[in-house]
């Protein structure tokens, strides 16, 4: 019966002959857990790493039919060496720590063509676990966690199945399962407890695929971002009350005080003028306040997604509580923030909101100055309008009254989809198409204040943010903005074109703006789909698991450590904490020992057992060879040769005496041992 | 006695020429009484072997040839009408089967029926068979020679773990040595009948004998440590059962007893582990057939790297 069956099926027999081998098995799970941390890595790896990979994995997997062959070490290495070349040769261009990855990759792919031994086996689980490592260096996110988790399941389960027990693969990944799950409270013991070190190495800056804002504005820039949907920061408050209103959530991250004519950009010359004051030791005009304690101040934390940017995002104005954030954060003179290391990961920053504290000219003279700075050619009709209005209008609130006022009633447009204004762009928004977003109003805005001797500066950052909860708005990246910021009388006061403009993008955000004109970013489908009540729950709920992963855990940096070890112990001496990372590893080790002495237990040895155990640690460290497990006999058959007459006659004696002793006696006799342990002694003697 | 055992061994090595482990295997199998399994190719010895100790023991031999169409009756016998009697004589008497021999070679065992398997192997444990409600005890000492084809082949049914476990022992012959088979085909008169070196009664002595050498505290222990290793590790789909660790003493004694020694060492345990471990170590083969891994299916091995991983000096 059977072996027509098998004779009819062939294709039958070498799938389940594949199957029904441990190895085989082995090598399927390892190729599928590399696979999936292949997806997990198409960002940092090249196009043709991830091809030399997926063939690689294709290939070992139809080397397990028998029909196939694998390739040679000879191809392999020709391979690498190719491989190394083009690595050399485009790692130039993608920084030290990608091409490590892809080089990591590589290897990977090569040697899983050509597992034979048990120590290639777990070269690669190891290599692979690297892997993971290196995911986790772009995200960390909740979803990488748990996907990186299942992956680490995958590859301890080829592991078991490879060292070939004979029971089912279920069985093994039960194990594996059993094995993660009693792991987890050492993992989280060392999270809490043990300090977290910095990371070793200079992670890559100013990516092209950095996501965020950037520190040049041309308008149609903002456009792009409008399309992003992703995160940019969580601001947590502390209760529902301190969340600031609809009208006040901006949320500033950098004042561009420069134009060329096209794009607006940080001044050099402030540049310049922060860091000689920060040479001289000048204080913000924030940290006076800020050390004055003014009552009315709102504390709050923001969860920032990776930048690789230094700058921050804060609503008007806010100082950084450095006592808490992990990575320091400086308060410049025109109240933007900047961390003193780039954004690499994800990161918790504390800051405190103080809302009816004015925006002050922070550099006097300097500050007006370089906010009437005008490009010298360009934007006639714009430069013409300022003027009539500096001529108009005495008092500069009445100019920017009056630009606002056109705005609102010049029949002006909002949209993300303006037509190109490559020359003289303001007059050609302003006066010809009047339609665009924030970045042209607000550049035009600013402008003709300029233009009318108004010190005016662009400001970004975003605006607005959706409630994830009752203290918690998410910040995405469609809800950057742009806006405008006019010195009068020594304060600067925001001014936002767009509110006259759009004024529902301000309040109900941009989507709903988008409805209104009917240039939505979504088809209709899509729309519906994604409003339907499963989807927006869903969403919702991983929104929330995002958000909580992101503040309890990456939230706990070493800031928060020692808060909890404060809470927890009293006041942090050096001593206490050896003490708790002392008691940390010990309990560690304790359990671990739990686990693995009932394996080691022994009964105790009887004498004549520690005496032939002795001698033949002797003769071991002697001939240099090992008894392993077995028995007198044999070990005595190879090792007699080996040492010299003497001491091969003592050892022989006394191991029949030991023989005698222990099998063929009811009991041990002490007369025995005596005599067994003269010659334990003669033994060491003659073996000298 | 000790003597007598030794010549024994002599005189078969020279009708088996050159497999003097198999042999001592043999008959440490026969004087710890327990029934043996030949799994080896035609041609390699078996019956040799078995006719070879029936007559050096003294002992009454049958052979039965297992086919599929073999039912039980025909090997342990029928109760026949005696119609032709007088009416007074007209009764029922039994015949007995082959079955009723001190040595029977059950051969290609696994070419018969499951039910007819089952009946030989029920005869080898209860040592009787029950036929229309009475039992008949069978000769003592009653020693079965079961052989069986290595690869299985179209029309066999695999001997299911439960009656593998029945077998003491099981021993392959194998192909012998050059110099061995050499001195084989210079051998003269190969078919010369052996002498009977012992009798039944001398037989059932040193079966005593066996059961009364010592064995100290440290055998038991590692006999212990070697089936709990099998059965905490999850390398051994079939784990040893206790009757495996009864027959590993057993064998360890005999061995020591053919060996001429007074008590059990750890080399006793190791000779005979092997034989007596591998049929019960392995996966059957439907169990193979099911998806098992094949690996397990080679005893030996298996039985031999659970002899490696137990220290036999740990105590």
């Amino acid at each position: 019966m059977n072996h027509v069956l098998l004779s009819r099926l062939p294709q039958f027999i070498v799938f389940r002959g594949v199957l029904s081998q441990p190895y085989s098995v082995a090598v399927l799970i390892l190729c599928a857990a590399f696979s999936l941390i292949l997806f997990t890595l198409t960002t940092p790896l090249m196009t043709w790493v991830l091809v030399l990979a997926g063939c690689a994995v294709v290939v070992r997997i139809s080397g397990l039919s028998t029909f196939n062959s694998l390739p040679t070490s000879r191809t392999v290495n020709l391979l690498a060496v190719l491989a190394v070349f083009a690595l050399s040769w485009f790692g130039l261009s993608v920084g030290l720590l990608d091409s490590m990855i892809n080089l990591l990759t590589v290897a990977c792919a090569l040697k899983i063509m050509l597992v034979e031994k048990k120590r290639d086996f777990h070269l690669l689980i190891c290599t692979c676990l690297f892997l993971i490592g290196c995911g986790f260096i772009s995200s960390l996110s909740v979803f990488a966690w748990i996907g990186y988790t299942g992956i680490l399941a995958l590859l301890l389960g080829a592991t078991a199945i490879y060292h070939g027990a004979a029971v089912s693969t279920a069985k093994h990944f039960k194990f594996v399962i059993v094995l993660i799950v009693q792991a987890f409270p050492i993992a989280l013991l060392l999270f809490l407890l043990l300090p977290q070190l910095p990371p070793l190495w200079q992670m890559p800056t100013s990516k092209s695929t950095e996501t965020g804002l950037s520190d040049t504005v041309t308008p149609g820039d903002i456009a792009s971002l409008a399309s992003s949907s992703e995160l940019a920061f969580n601001a947590t408050f502390e209760s529902a009350d301190a969340v600031p209103d609809v009208e006040s959530r901006y949320w500033r991250a950098m004042t561009l005080e420069h134009f060329d004519g096209k794009t607006w950009s940080i001044s050099d010359k402030r540049k310049q003028a922060e860091q000689q004051l920060a040479f001289m030791g000048r204080s913000t005009p924030l940290s006076i306040l800020e050390e004055a304690s003014k009552p009315q101040v709102t504390n709050y934390e923001l969860i920032v997604e990776p930048t690789q940017q230094t700058w921050l995002f804060a609503l008007e104005p806010s100082f950084p509580n450095n006592r808490e954030n992990g990575i320091s954060v400086k308060s410049l003179f025109d109240y933007t923030l900047r961390a003193s290391s780039p954004i690499s990961s994800k990161k918790a920053f504390y800051l405190r909101y103080f809302p009816n504290a004015p925006i002050t000219n922070g550099l006097g003279n300097f500050e007006s100055q370089l906010n009437l700075q005008l490009s010298t050619n360009g934007n006639p009709k714009a430069r013409a309008w300022g003027q009539t209005l500096a001529n108009q209008y005495t008092n500069p609130q009445e100019r920017v009254r009056a630009v606002m006022r056109e705005f609102n009633h010049g029949n002006f447009r909002y949209t993300l989809s303006p037509n190109a204004m490559p020359t003289n762009p303001i007059d050609s928004f302003l006066f010809e198409q009047r339609a665009g977003f924030c970045a042209h109003y607000a550049g035009a805005m600013v402008y003709v204040l300029r233009a009318a001797k108004v010190p005016a500066r662009m400001v970004t950052g975003y605006q607005g943010g959706s409630a994830l909860n009752d203290n918690v708005l998410q910040i995405r990246q469609y809800d950057a903005h742009a806006w405008v910021e006019a010195l009068i009388d020594g304060v600067w006061i925001r001014l936002d074109p767009t509110s006259v403009v759009a004024p529902s993008r301000l309040t109900f955000g941009l989507e709903h703006a988008l409805e209104e004109l009917g240039e939505s970013r979504q088809t209709t489908i899509l729309r519906e789909f994604s409003n339907s009540a499963f989807f927006t729950t869903l969403q919702s709920w991983f929104q929330q698991l995002d958000y909580s992963w992101s503040k309890w855990v990456l939230g706990f940096d070493n800031a928060a450590q020692s808060n909890m070890l404060e809470e927890l112990l009293g006041a942090l001496t050096p001593q206490k904490m050896q003490v708790v990372f002392l008691s940390v590893v010990g309990l560690i080790g304790l359990i671990l020992a739990i686990y693995f002495l009932p394996k080691r237990q022994r009964k105790t040895l009887s004498p004549s057992h520690v005496i032939l155990l002795n001698a033949i640690q002797y003769i071991e460290t002697k001939t240099g060879i090992k008894r392993g497990h077995r028995t007198l006999s044999a070990y005595l058959a190879e090792v007699l040769p080996l040492i010299n007459a003497d001491s091969a006659k003592v050892f022989k004696q006394l191991c029949e005496l030991f023989e005698r002793n222990i099998y063929a006696h009811q009991a041990e006799s002490s007369r025995v041992h005596l005599i067994m342990k003269r010659q334990l002694k003669t033994l060491k003697q003659t073996l000298k | 006695m000790r003597q007598d055992v030794i010549r024994v061994q002599q005189a078969l090595s020279q009708k088996i020429i050159g497999k003097d482990h198999q042999l001592k295997l043999a008959i440490t199998c026969l004087l710890a009484n327990g029934h043996l399994l030949i799994e080896d190719l035609p041609g390699m010895g078996k019956t040799t072997l078995s006719h070879a100790l029936s007559k050096v023991f003294g002992l009454h031999y049958a052979r039965i040839q297992f086919t599929s169409d073999l039912l039980p009756s025909d090997m342990l016998g029928v109760n026949i009408f005696h119609s032709h009697e007088q009416n007074e004589e007209k009764r029922f008497t039994f015949r007995h089967g082959p079955i009723f021999s001190q040595v029977v070679l059950a051969d290609e065992l696994n070419r018969a029926s499951p039910k007819t398997q089952s009946a030989l192997l029920e005869a080898m444990e209860e040592r009787q068979v029950s036929i229309d409600g009475v039992t008949h005890p069978l000769p003592a000492p009653f020693f079965v020679i079961a052989t069986q084809n290595p690869s299985y082949q179209s029309g066999t049914y695999p001997l299911p773990e439960s009656q593998l476990d029945r077998f003491f022992m099981r021993i392959s012959l194998g192909y012998p040595a050059w110099e061995a088979e050499k001195a084989m085909l210079m051998q003269r008169d190969a078919s010369a009948p052996l002498a009977q070196i012992i009798d039944e009664t001398n037989l059932i002595e040193m079966q005593r004998e066996v059961s009364a050498i010592h064995t100290s505290d440290a055998i038991f222990d590692y006999i212990l440590r070697l089936v709990s290793e099998s059965r905490e590790s999850n390398d051994y789909p079939n784990p040893l059962s206790p009757r495996a660790s009864r027959a590993l003493l057993q064998g360890a004694k005999a061995w020591a007893y053919v060996s001429n020694r007074e008590y059990v060492t750890p080399e006793d345990v190791q000779s005979v582990f092997v034989a007596i471990t591998a049929h019960r170590l392995t996966l059957s083969s439907h169990q193979v057939a099911n998806g098992q891994q094949s690996q397990a299916f080679d005893g030996e091995k298996l039985s031999q790297k659970l002899l490696d991983s137990v220290d036999p000096l740990a105590a």
